[in-house]
């Protein structure tokens, strides 16, 4: 095993030097950074419309805004969260970081067109947030026609927005599929890839055979805008399930594309905390291709009540059943990891047992709505949104918190203050809870989603709901102070400050821009701790 | 009143809705029992394998029998929860009795209509006899959105699809007025589009029938003691229920429309008629000019009064019946396919 020191002083962050150095850069460790950035500040925008709006919700009636007010904070807390939040931030930030290290490469294998990704990125990200000047939009993030299609002319703008940023994720997934093939380091062979990296190309395949369709899904529904060519509008002889179907074929997948790289994160922290091998490798690599795979067929449990043939509806409530098989395997191969280790509760490690539990109630109540007749109930109210937002936030996000402080100090080579860390970890997991428990039981009563005003019996769950909310975001406070903190008074971190195995531990911190000095060889699996010393 | 385990569910006031909450409970025994087969252990391991000085990890990587049991045991699992799924489904929402009385729903931003057999028309108040299977047709005006009817005590929800009929059922138990939700985004007045469903007792049944005033039930469950706040939820919330229109059948109105918006002139059935015969129809199927065949319900007859030349029956290909897109009001359409469901 080759151990690779840089040269004093020199590393990526601080070489080359200037504004023009980041704008123009073709490192992958830059850009990545560029995305944490920018999805960080889009969190913070789109947390702030998720304050709003739960703050509205406070009692039943107009609280602090008016119904069409509300609508719009909705409408950009979704789209916001969704396009330029959650789908970005642990392939494009994390990934684009970590990838070309795990691998033991000086790069991803296109560097152009992943800069390329990034203005293309911040070009649809700024097209959506400049709606808010057109008087913005109020769809809700799944732009149902023929409701998008009569509304404001700002709805288009927003399609054309996630459009581009589609096109960014495209690209993202070729390089990271091609980086995967062809840029592993001698002795890398399929059996010795990271886990994590498994999860990003199963990603990556899923951002580059489902994002062409919502493009076309939205190329359609601008035509029908601007050409008034009846394709979803009924008033000009369309079929507005059909964009239903249409975009849940996207939507349905994309779900997944936010997920799998938080699993990956996932099964990278737990055997490192655990120090143990994780445990049924071949199945954990299998279970995300069997989850991706499967992602491509279960659009229609998304429109149960729409109108679609019951025909179609027992295939798509029979195959989504088989997600829970894969996603089952997962969880419980990550209990066998941890059994009989020793586990160390650093941050990374909570995050990553808040996951587990916040994930394990987001998958189950998944199987919930899977079933038929359960959601005919269930669809469209409260119940749904707390489900998505368990797996969504609960998985995603618990994943990027988890990512996020495993790799800082190898980003930064700095370590932020674990104490601090333990508190904002409390906040944002039982804020969480307190959040989005109760939208479960409003939910199931019978509360509809996107509801500006509710009937009385709701308020005692809205309530409790919006003070998580506040917990939630004491957390975020919390977290981004101690970072920034981090940044300029922490203490300085080891090359491998978790006793990791993975190749990105074995330079140093941060490291230098060519990633290893020494072009690294791998002689042993990434979680190997059974047989070799971190 | 409320439902079921400590009032997390609402009262189940329809024949469905015990079928539904049977379901419902093993689905959460299923959770809760999956919830503790993984956060004791989380829990233990995280007290008994925590890192002590001079404790080394040890335990295996792999272990195929337990793999292959965390895969057999949750997909014999996860089967039984989707047929158990699919037959309640079907109950809910396939098996609507012959004999259920037909009512029409129409959905507009921001307010429910519904049209009765015997020509009514009422507004945010749906009144129906009590045990008895009610089968609803909806749709969305033409111009309008997508909307969706729900209402938590039936557990029954079905999309109002513009320019196109959905179907469900209901027969409900409960005497009361049940409420009524818009469960599909619809803009501006979405959470105010309230109604109730009204369920009456058979002798007041008779007696609304009769175009007589009735005294409204009282309100059961969710939404009992809500104030309406705006002016679509209004009318739902006068104590007397006064209709008295409904001198005319809805198919005699159909029947009416027939004659004079010029259908008759072709499908008269008489001899040499231009179209296709209509008595009779409705039910069957008939063969397409391209070999398919297809079966007559309300969404054909819909398509092919506003787009004829969509699927044109087999022998009638030179005919060229004009499209009556924008010709007919939704209630026009729904007034016409039920003459054409009892034109025998």
């Amino acid at each position: 095993m080759s151990s690779t020191t840089a040269v004093a002083g020199k590393n990526y962050l601080t070489d080359p030097k200037g504004i023009g150095s980041w704008i123009y850069t073709l490192d992958h460790k830059r850009i990545g950074l560029l995305y944490l950035v920018s999805v960080l500040f889009f969190f913070l925008v789109g947390g702030i419309f998720a304050l709003l709006v739960r703050l509205e919700l406070w009692s039943p009636g107009q609280t602090v805004m008016s119904a069409d007010t509300y609508n719009k904070a909705f409408t950009y807390h979704g789209t916001m969260m969704v396009f330029m939040v959650i789908i970005p931030m642990i392939p494009a930030a994390i990934g684009n970081f970590v990838l070309p290290l795990m691998l033991g490469a000086k790069d991803v294998a296109f560097p152009r067109l992943n800069l390329l990704s990034y203005y293309i990125f911040m070009a649809g990200a700024l097209l959506g947030v400049g709606t808010l000047f057109f008087k913005g939009v109020d769809t809700g993030w799944t732009f149902y026609t023929p409701y998008s299609t009569k509304t404001g002319s700002a709805a288009a703008m927003m399609v054309m927005a996630a459009f581009v940023m589609g096109f960014s994720s495209i690209l993202t997934g070729l390089n990271f599929i091609t980086t995967i093939h062809k840029l592993r380091a001698p002795g890398q062979g399929w059996t010795k890839l990271p886990l994590m990296c498994w999860a990003l190309y199963a990603t990556s395949l899923l951002q580059l055979l489902a994002t062409p369709v919502l493009a076309l899904t939205l190329c359609l529904m601008a035509m029908e805008r601007v050409f008034n060519i009846g394709i979803f509008d009924p008033a000009l002889g369309g079929d507005p399930v059909l964009f239903q179907h249409f975009f849940w074929f996207y939507s349905h997948p994309a779900v997944y594309i936010m997920v799998l790289p938080a699993m990956g994160v996932i099964n990278e922290v737990i055997p490192v905390f655990s120090q143990k091998p994780i445990f049924g490798y071949k199945a954990m690599a299998l279970a995300v291709f069997g989850i991706a795979a499967v992602a491509f067929i279960v659009w229609g449990h998304h429109m149960f009540t729409s109108g679609q043939s019951a025909t179609a509806g027992f295939i798509f409530s029979l195959i989504t059943m088989f997600v829970a098989i894969p996603t089952g395997i997962k969880m419980f191969s990550w209990l066998a990891t941890m059994y009989k280790g020793t586990l160390r509760f650093q941050a990374p490690m909570l995050y990553a047992y808040a996951f587990l539990f916040v994930f394990l109630i987001g998958g189950l109540t998944g199987v919930v709505l899977a079933t038929m007749a359960a959601d005919i109930h269930l669809h469209d109210t409260y119940f749904v949104v707390a489900h998505f937002h368990y797996v969504m936030v609960g998985g995603t996000l618990m994943g990027f918190m988890a990512g996020i402080h495993y790799w800082w100090p190898k980003m930064f080579g700095k370590m932020y203050s674990e104490g601090a860390a333990k508190l904002a970890w409390f906040f944002v997991f039982m804020g969480f809870n307190v959040t989005f428990f109760p939208q479960f039981i409003a939910g199931s009563q019978g509360m509809p989603r996107r509801y500006y005003d509710y009937v009385a019996e709701f308020t005692i769950w809205n309530q409790v709901s919006t003070v998580g909310s506040w917990m939630i975001g004491v957390g975020f406070v919390i977290s981004a102070i101690y970072l920034m903190a981090s940044l300029v008074g922490g203490r300085k971190a080891s090359d491998n400050p978790w006793q990791a195995l993975g190749l990105e531990w074995q330079t140093s911190s941060p490291p230098p821009t060519e990633n290893f000095l020494v072009d690294p060889v791998v002689t042993h699996g990434p979680y190997d701790y059974d047989k070799v010393a971190a | 009143m409320s439902g079921g385990l400590w009032g997390t569910i609402p009262i189940a006031a329809s024949e469905a809705a015990h079928a539904w909450d049977a379901l419902w409970y093993f689905l959460f025994a299923v959770c809760v029992v999956f919830f503790v087969i993984v956060v004791v252990p989380m829990v233990w391991f995280a007290i008994a394998y925590r890192d002590k000085p001079g404790r080394r990890a040890s335990g295996p990587s792999h272990n195929l029998p337990l793999e292959v049991i965390w895969t057999a045991i949750p997909t014999v699992i996860v089967m039984v929860i989707f047929v158990w799924g699919w037959l309640v489904y079907k109950k809910m929402e396939l098996d609507i009795p012959p004999d259920a009385m037909e009512v029409h729903v129409v959905a507009q931003r921001w307010s429910w209509s519904f049209q009765y057999d015997d020509g009514r028309i009422t507004t945010n108040q749906l009144f129906v006899p009590v045990n008895k299977p009610v089968k609803l047709i909806l749709t969305s005006k033409r111009e309008d959105v997508l909307h969706s009817f729900f209402v938590p005590n039936f557990r029954v929800k079905k999309d109002t699809v513009p320019g196109m009929y959905t179907t469900t059922w209901f027969r409900a138990q409960i005497v009361g007025q049940h409420q009524i939700f818009c469960t599909e985004y619809c803009g501006t007045g979405h959470s105010a589009m309230l109604a109730k469903v009204v369920v009456l007792d058979e002798e007041n049944w008779k007696l609304w029938k009769w175009g007589k005033d009735v005294e409204l039930p009282p309100a059961i469950g969710l939404g009992s003691y809500q104030l309406p706040t705006t002016a679509a939820s209004l009318d739902a919330t006068s104590t007397l229920a006064s209709n008295k229109q409904g001198t005319v059948s809805l198919s005699k109105e159909g029947e009416k429309l027939f004659q004079t918006r010029g259908c008759v002139a072709c499908h008269s059935g008489a001899a040499g008629s231009i179209g296709p015969d209509l008595h009779g129809v409705f039910g069957h199927e008939v063969e397409l000019t391209d070999g398919s065949k297809v079966l007559v319900d309300e969404n054909y007859i819909r398509e092919s009064i506003l787009q004829p030349q969509k699927k044109v029956v087999k022998g009638y290909e030179g005919v060229l019946m004009p499209p009556y897109m924008g010709q007919f009001t939704d209630m026009e359409l729904n007034a016409l396919v039920s003459y054409l469901k009892e034109l025998k």
